[in-house]
């Protein structure tokens, strides 16, 4: 994404913006989601970090990529909703009756990897979220949380072993 | 050597299984309005300040001091005129207690209100020294109640120093719990996990659970407010509290010592081995108080529709469930029709209106897609207390603004501010298009 000036390039930049919008929306949702456990604010952690990426998107340097860039954005906003006073007396046990409906057919086995996910430590969840379903590397993972390399490794490896050993509890692998 | 981690895995299960959960095809349209001064961003945790509202724990200085007005009546109207007598007069005061050497356990007040059971109990540490006291469980007949956002979690998640001194500083020697369970996690015979249920009527027991800790080590006095939006590095070898005691138990904890927890399991015993490797606190005893009840719903005054199917535009409305009294209640209900007409209607969520009255009666709206048109869209509404009488309508209207000039209660209210008809503070309904819902009171 370029930087934008004048009312021509607005439009421009609103076009832009529906793309990131259309591409991204979906596996935001339900990765914020899978890191916040609740639906609702899964959707207003999404519309909070859209609304920030369309407010600061004349200042995207082109640094890293615009899925880096937004993630980080995102994991900023889950983490804020995190620490707020809501979520401090929130029961954060979860059971698979508080999974969303599904509108398809899904095998048992499918659960238990989300639930085991969802069960995972908040700082291995980010890492393991943003390594498995949004395939980004550890070096663009390591600019979105804002840590070193190593320690998106480590936080990595830890996540992977812990989800080895329940999946592999459980025989789902 | 160990295969390979099999990557598509997680993708392809959260995929598979959150399927139905996917984006909303005007987001960008409204973000871009929004900033032009065009749409008001709405969000759907509205009810996060009312939540707040209501988390109060009182902090009482002395043992078998008689409670001089009801808990339970304080955190469902507070200071408000008109309290519902009807409400006040089915709070139970049982005044069961069990006595240890660590800790005196009184269950105070409870009430079933058709729909929740709430509960108001007191736990004193009667010895000198600092103690740490945490929820260990709430139970109906040996199955456990939800807890709402009042109450602590549990050894997971925060618990209370009473007595003695920390850095100087005297604690609080007891502490009154509030909590609304709307209902129970229940298990079968072979303590397999069967779901939530609503609280059954009839006669049962209800039991309180506290477990008392020592401290290892002396714990220290923070400021929480220190630690907001920060992310916590530090491993302390010692419980942290705060001048009213509260001991939050998951800010400084690593995650090697995090333990799963699930209902009807003792957070306690679930902790116990980590926060003595913390050097933080050994469990020293589990106090349980009990008391019989009978539970039934007719004891309360109650709103029920007369109807349970409406129609409106193209859109039919199922009501599954509708417990309404001025304790509270909750609303499930289901919205059949076309997709794209459902989408439309639901795109800023629907609230359950008083409109006579000028009051909302739910704290939020929660709803879930279903991808096929024959079950309809499943929509549950939380509906809080209130005062003055049972209304004899209501309305289920969707939301099509939000401004916080409308509303008293805020710092942002204009009287100047226009207010149109259709507004019930701070939300404006288009009730053009709503169900009007009658009722019958009983």
């Amino acid at each position: 994404m370029s930087n934008v000036k004048g009312p021509d390039d607005a439009q421009k930049r609103n076009q832009q913006f529906e793309e990131l919008v259309n591409t991204y929306q979906t596996a935001l949702l339900r990765m914020c989601f899978m890191h916040l456990k609740d639906q609702a604010l899964a959707e207003d952690a999404v519309q909070e970090t859209f609304l920030k990426a369309y407010r600061s998107i004349d200042s995207f340097r082109g640094d890293s990529s615009e899925k880096t860039w937004l993630m980080k954005i995102a994991m900023n906003t889950c983490r804020d909703l995190h620490r707020s006073a809501y979520f401090r007396f929130t029961d954060r046990r979860y059971t698979p009756d508080m999974l969303p409906e599904a509108s398809a057919p899904f095998e048992e086995k499918e659960e238990e990897v989300v639930l085991a996910v969802m069960r995972l430590p908040m700082k291995l969840r980010e890492v393991i979220l943003l390594y498995y379903y949004q395939g980004m590397t550890t070096v663009d993972i390591s600019h979105s949380l804002g840590l070193s390399q190593s320690a998106v490794s480590g936080r990595l490896k830890r996540g992977r072993d812990k989800l080895r050993t329940v999946l592999e509890g459980r025989e789902l692998l | 050597m160990k295969e390979e981690f099999p990557e598509k895995i997680i993708k392809e299960s959260i995929d598979h299984r959150l399927a139905g959960l996917n984006g909303n095809p005007f987001l960008a349209q409204r973000i871009m309005a929004a900033e032009k001064g065009e749409e008001k961003i709405v969000k759907k945790k509205i009810s996060v300040s009312l939540i707040l509202a209501l988390m109060m724990l009182v902090l009482t200085l002395s043992a078998g001091v008689a409670l001089m007005h009801s808990q339970i009546a304080d955190q469902l109207f507070g200071n408000q005129e008109n309290i519902p007598q009807g409400v006040i007069d089915q709070i139970q005061t049982p005044k069961e207690t069990n006595k240890t050497q660590l800790g005196l356990l009184s269950l105070d007040e409870w009430l079933y209100d058709g729909h929740a059971l709430h509960t108001s109990f007191t736990i004193v540490n009667p010895t000198q020294e600092t103690l740490l006291y945490t929820l260990d469980g709430i139970l109906l007949n040996g199955q456990p109640i939800t807890y709402n956002r009042s109450v602590t979690e549990g050894a997971g998640d925060s618990g209370f120093l009473l007595g003695g001194q920390v850095d100087g500083v005297s604690l609080p020697s007891a502490y009154t719990v509030y909590n609304e369970g709307e209902s129970i996690a229940s298990f079968d015979e072979a303590g397999k996990y069967q779901g939530f249920i609503s609280i059954p009527q009839g006669e049962g027991t209800l039991t309180i659970s506290v477990a008392v800790w020592r401290p290892m080590n002396q714990p220290q006095l923070v400021d929480y407010k220190r630690f907001e939006g920060q992310d916590v590095t530090d491993t302390l070898n010692h419980l942290i509290t705060d001048t009213t005691g509260y001991a939050n138990l998951w800010l400084f904890r690593p995650e090697s010592h995090q333990r799963a927890t699930y209902y009807g399991e003792s957070s306690a015993l679930s902790y116990a081995d980590a926060y003595k490797d913390l050097g933080w606190a050994e469990l020293v005893d589990i106090i349980e108080v009990e008391t019989q009840v009978t539970l039934n719903k007719s004891a309360v005054p109650h709103a029920v529709p007369k109807a349970t199917e409406y129609e409106q535009m193209s859109l039919r409305l199922v009501i599954d469930s509708f417990e309404l009294t001025q304790a509270g209640g909750q609303m499930e209900c289901r919205l059949l029709g076309d997709y794209d007409t459902v989408k439309r209607y639901m795109a800023e969520g629907v609230q359950l209106v008083d409109k006579a009255n000028g009051r909302i009666l739910s704290t939020g709206c929660i709803d879930n897609v279903l991808d096929g048109a024959e079950e309809g869209r499943k929509i549950l509404l939380p509906l809080a207390s209130f005062t003055g009488e049972l209304p004899q309508e209501v309305y289920l209207a969707p939301v099509i603004g939000y401004d916080n000039r409308w509303d008293e209660a805020t710092p942002d209210y204009d009287p100047g501010f226009e207010k149109p008809d259709n507004v019930v503070a701070p939300f404006q309904f288009d009730f053009e298009n709503g169900f009007l819902i009658p009722l019958d009171i009983f």
